[in-house]
C-alpha cells in the first residue's frame, strides 16, 4: 500500500492536473458500463429464481460492482495499461487479467471481512475459515469470479479502443459530431524531428523506430496539459491541433516551450539510450477546415482545406530560414503575444492559389 | 456488383462478433445454470450457445451487410436506436419461428395456429424469461454496433494485428505504396464550395474502397485529400497494385453520371507507385496508430507530386518494376530520372498506361 502511495505521488508529480483528470473521466465512464452489467448480470440471475434474491440486494450488488469496477478500473487506467506496453495484446490481457484477478480476491475477502466482523461481530479467525469453505469455494463465488473476468476483458479493451480514438474521438463519434461535415476554424502545429534522415542513417531505422515512439510518447504530456489534439501522424512527423480561441493560442506556445524544455530535461535518458537527444522543428498556422469522417472500410476523422497545406508547407519553411518554431501572420491575428516569447518577421511565403503572400515570424523563448 | 472479396470481409466481421456472442450466452447462461440447476440440464448449455450463435448470424449479418449504410450519414447514437428498434423486431421474428419449428418437431404439435397462439403467447412472451432474453440480447446488439464501429476505425486486418501482436515491436517490411490524389483539387474546392467538397471527397473514397478491396489492399491512412494504400511487396500484389488502378479508373467512369449531377464534375486522380523498405509499428500514448517510417514513403509522396509537373496520371518507380513483368495490356514508359531521399544516384521513373 505504501508502495502504491509512493509510486502514484511521484506519477503525479509528473503528470498534471489535466492528465489525471482525462484518466478520471475514462474511469468514470468505464465504472458507468460496470454498474450497467451489475444490473444485467443481477438481472438474469433474479428472474430465474426471485427467491434468493430480495430486491434489496439490486443495489448492493450494483454498488460492489461499481466498487470493484472502479478498483480494478483505476488500477488498470494508472498503472498496468502502460505495464505490458511491449508485448503483445493477447499476451499483456492475459497478463492483467490475472493480475486483477490476484486484486478481485483481495478486494472480496477485505470486502467480506469488514462485513463479517462489523455486521455479523464475528472474529477475524472464524472468518477466514468460513471465508475458505463457504464463500471461495461456493459455486455462487466461481460466477462472480467469471463475471468480472468477462468485465474486464471488456475494460481493457475499451481503454485500447478509446486510445486509438485518441481524447474526445469516441465520445465525438457516438454522438456523430462529424457525421456531417462542418466548417471548423482551428489552429494546427506541424512538428518534425530535427534531421531525421541522418537520425535514423545513424542509428539504423528499428532503432530509429523506437526513438520516434518515445519522443512522441515524451510530448504526449505537455499536449494533454494544454488541451491539444493529436490529429495524425505523417511519416515522422506529427500533426497537433486546437481550436482557434485567443486562450488554445497561448495553449499552443505554452505547449511548445514545455515539450522543449521536457526534452531539455530528458536529454541524459535519450543519450543513454540512442546517443542522441532528438528535438524539433514546427510550423503553427490557424484557418477554416471542413472536418469529416471519411471511408467506409477504414473510418477516419479528416480535416480538409488549404490551411492544412500551407501549415506542411510554413513546417517545411523552417528548415530553408533555419528557424525552429515558424508561426504565420494568420495564427498572430488578433492576438497579443505573451511576454515570454519573442516574436520576430522574418520574411514571408506564397500561398497556393492566392496572390496574397504570408507574413512568417519566428518565436524564441525568453 | 459486390465483389467476392468484399464479402468475404464482411462474413469476417459477422463471423467475429457472432464468436463474442457464444461467449456472453456462455456467461449468461452460466449465471442462470450455477443459480438454478435444477431448472436447467447441463445440455441445454450447448442448445443455448447454438439459439444465440443463430441469432447471432441473422442480427449481426443484417447489420454488417444492409443496416450500416443504411444510417451512415446519422449520429451513431440515433443509428443504434433505429438499429436496435429493427434487429429487435428481426430477433422477435426470428425466435418465434424457431420456437414454432421446436414446437412442431419436438412435440410433434398439431398445426394449429390457435394453440400455438395460446401456448406461444401465454407461456413463451408474456413470461420474465423471455423478456431476460430480450434484454440480453439488446445489450448484446449494442455492443455488436459498437465493434462494427471500432472494427470499421482499425480497417480491415487491423485489430487481427493488434490483438497478435504482429507490430508491438517495430519490424521491418517491403511494402508497395500508392499514394493517390484528386486532380485539380484546390480548384473543385473553390468552384463548389468546401462543403460540397468534402461530400465529394466522402463519396470518392466510398467509390475507391471496392476495387482497394478487390485487390487485398490495405489503407494506410488519408492525409488530406490523399489517401495512401498499400500491399506486401510480392509479384502477385504488384499486378494487383495496377489491377486496382485499372479497376479505380472504370469505376469513376461508370458513374460519371452520377458524380455529374451531384457535383457537376468528375473527379479524376493521379497516383505515384514505388516500393520499398519501411520500418512498421504502433507509436503514441493517447492516440495509438501503426505507422510506417522510411525513406520509402517520402519517395512515393514525391513522385506523386511528379505526376502534375511531369503531366502523366500514373507514375512508377523503378523499384516497383524490378523483378516484375508487365503484362502487356498496361504500357509502361521511361519518364526520366529523379532523385530519390537517402539515395545518392538518381533513380528511373515510368509512366503507366493502360492499352
Amino acid at each position: 500500500m505504501i508502495l502504491l502511495l509512493t509510486l502514484f505521488s511521484q506519477r503525479s508529480l509528473m503528470a498534471s492536473r489535466r492528465i489525471i483528470n482525462y484518466k478520471l473521466i475514462i474511469l468514470a465512464n468505464i465504472s458507468i458500463i460496470w454498474v450497467v452489467f451489475a444490473f444485467l448480470f443481477l438481472y438474469n440471475i433474479i428472474l430465474i429464481d426471485k427467491n434468493d434474491v430480495t430486491g434489496r440486494s439490486l443495489i448492493i450488488f450494483s454498488l460492489a460492482f461499481a466498487t470493484i469496477g472502479f478498483i480494478v478500473s483505476a488500477s488498470l487506467v494508472f498503472y498496468l495499461k502502460n505495464a505490458f506496453r511491449h508485448y503483445p495484446f493477447w499476451l499483456s490481457v492475459v497478463l492483467k487479467m490475472l493480475l486483477t484477478f490476484v486484486l478481485f480476491i483481495l478486494i472480496a475477502f477485505i470486502m467480506l471481512a469488514s462485513y463479517y466482523v462489523f455486521g455479523q461481530q464475528g472474529t477475524l479467525d472464524e472468518f477466514a475459515d468460513d471465508f475458505y469453505r463457504n464463500v471461495f469455494l461456493s459455486r455462487a463465488f466461481m460466477i462472480f469470479m467469471f463475471d468480472l473476468a468477462v468485465m474486464t476483458l471488456l475494460t481493457i479493451i475499451m481503454l485500447e479502443v478509446v486510445d486509438k480514438y485518441g481524447p474526445g474521438g469516441f465520445w465525438g463519434m457516438i454522438r456523430g459530431k462529424y457525421v456531417k461535415p462542418r466548417i471548423e476554424n482551428r489552429i494546427f502545429i506541424f512538428l518534425d524531428i530535427n534531421n531525421a534522415t541522418t537520425i535514423a542513417e545513424k542509428l539504423g531505422h528499428t532503432k530509429y523506430f523506437r526513438l520516434l515512439r518515445d519522443f512522441f510518447a515524451e510530448i504526449t504530456i505537455p499536449l494533454l496539459a494544454n488541451n491539444g489534439e493529436i490529429y495524425q501522424y505523417v511519416g515522422d512527423e506529427v500533426v497537433l491541433s486546437w481550436k482557434n480561441t485567443p486562450l488554445n493560442k497561448q495553449r499552443c506556445f505554452k505547449f511548445l516551450r514545455q515539450s522543449f524544455f521536457l526534452l531539455k530535461r530528458r536529454e541524459a535518458k535519450f543519450l543513454k539510450r540512442y546517443g542522441i537527444c532528438p528535438t524539433f522543428k514546427a510550423g503553427i498556422h490557424s484557418g477554416e477546415v471542413t472536418a469529416g469522417v471519411i471511408g467506409i472500410v477504414k473510418k477516419d476523422l479528416v480535416y480538409s482545406g488549404d490551411t492544412l497545406n500551407t501549415a506542411a508547407r510554413i513546417r517545411s519553411k523552417c528548415h530553408e530560414l533555419e528557424e525552429t518554431f515558424v508561426v504565420s501572420e494568420g495564427f498572430l491575428h488578433e492576438f497579443s503575444t505573451p511576454f515570454a516569447y519573442k516574436v520576430n518577421e522574418i520574411g514571408d511565403m506564397e500561398l497556393k492559389g492566392r496572390t496574397e503572400k504570408e507574413k512568417l515570424f519566428s518565436v524564441i523563448f525568453e | 456488383m459486390i465483389s467476392k472479396r468484399v464479402i468475404l470481409y464482411r462474413l469476417y466481421i459477422v463471423f467475429s462478433i457472432v464468436v463474442i456472442w457464444v461467449l456472453f450466452s456462455i456467461v449468461l447462461l452460466y449465471n442462470i445454470v450455477e443459480v438454478d440447476k435444477v431448472a436447467l440440464e447441463s445440455r441445454r448449455l450447448s442448445f443455448f450457445s447454438l439459439a444465440f450463435a443463430i441469432i447471432g448470424t441473422i442480427v449481426v449479418g443484417a447489420e454488417a451487410f444492409f443496416l450500416k449504410d443504411a444510417f451512415r450519414k446519422m449520429p451513431i447514437w440515433l443509428s443504434t436506436i433505429l438499429r436496435m428498434t429493427l434487429t429487435f423486431l428481426l430477433i422477435l421474428v426470428v425466435s418465434i419461428i424457431v420456437l414454432l419449428a421446436y414446437y412442431l418437431f419436438r412435440y410433434k404439435g398439431e398445426l394449429s395456429f390457435m394453440d400455438f397462439e395460446k401456448n406461444f403467447v401465454q407461456k413463451v412472451i408474456l413470461t420474465p424469461s423471455f423478456l431476460m432474453v430480450m434484454i440480453d440480447l439488446g445489450i448484446l446488439s449494442f455492443i455488436s454496433i459498437l465493434a462494427l464501429e471500432i472494427s470499421d476505425k482499425y480497417g480491415p486486418g487491423g485489430l487481427r494485428n493488434l490483438i497478435r501482436g504482429r507490430y508491438h515491436k517495430p519490424r521491418k517490411e517491403n511494402r508497395i505504396f500508392l499514394f493517390l490524389d484528386i486532380n485539380d483539387s484546390t480548384t473543385i474546392a473553390e468552384q463548389i464550395g468546401h462543403e460540397k467538397y468534402f461530400n465529394m471527397l466522402h463519396d470518392f473514397f466510398a467509390d475507391i474502397t471496392e476495387p482497394i478491396l478487390t485487390n487485398w489492399g490495405h489503407i494506410y491512412q488519408y492525409v488530406g485529400d490523399e489517401i495512401v494504400i498499400c500491399w506486401k511487396n510480392t509479384p502477385k500484389n504488384k499486378l494487383r497494385c495496377l489491377k486496382f488502378v485499372q479497376q479505380a479508373v472504370l469505376t469513376f467512369k461508370r458513374k460519371e453520371k452520377y458524380y455529374l449531377k451531384e457535383y457537376g464534375v468528375v473527379p479524376t486522380f493521379k497516383a505515384g507507385i514505388h516500393a520499398g523498405d519501411v520500418t512498421a509499428g504502433y507509436i503514441g500514448i493517447i492516440k495509438k496508430d501503426l505507422i510506417f517510417s522510411g525513406d520509402t514513403l517520402n519517395t512515393t509522396a514525391r513522385i506523386r507530386s511528379k505526376c502534375h509537373e511531369l503531366k502523366h496520371l500514373f507514375i512508377v518507380s523503378v523499384d516497383f518494376l524490378n523483378d516484375f513483368d508487365v503484362p502487356a495490356k498496361y504500357q509502361i514508359d521511361e519518364l526520366g530520372e529523379m532523385e530519390f531521399k537517402g539515395r545518392k544516384e538518381k533513380s528511373k521513373v515510368y509512366s503507366l498506361e493502360f492499352n
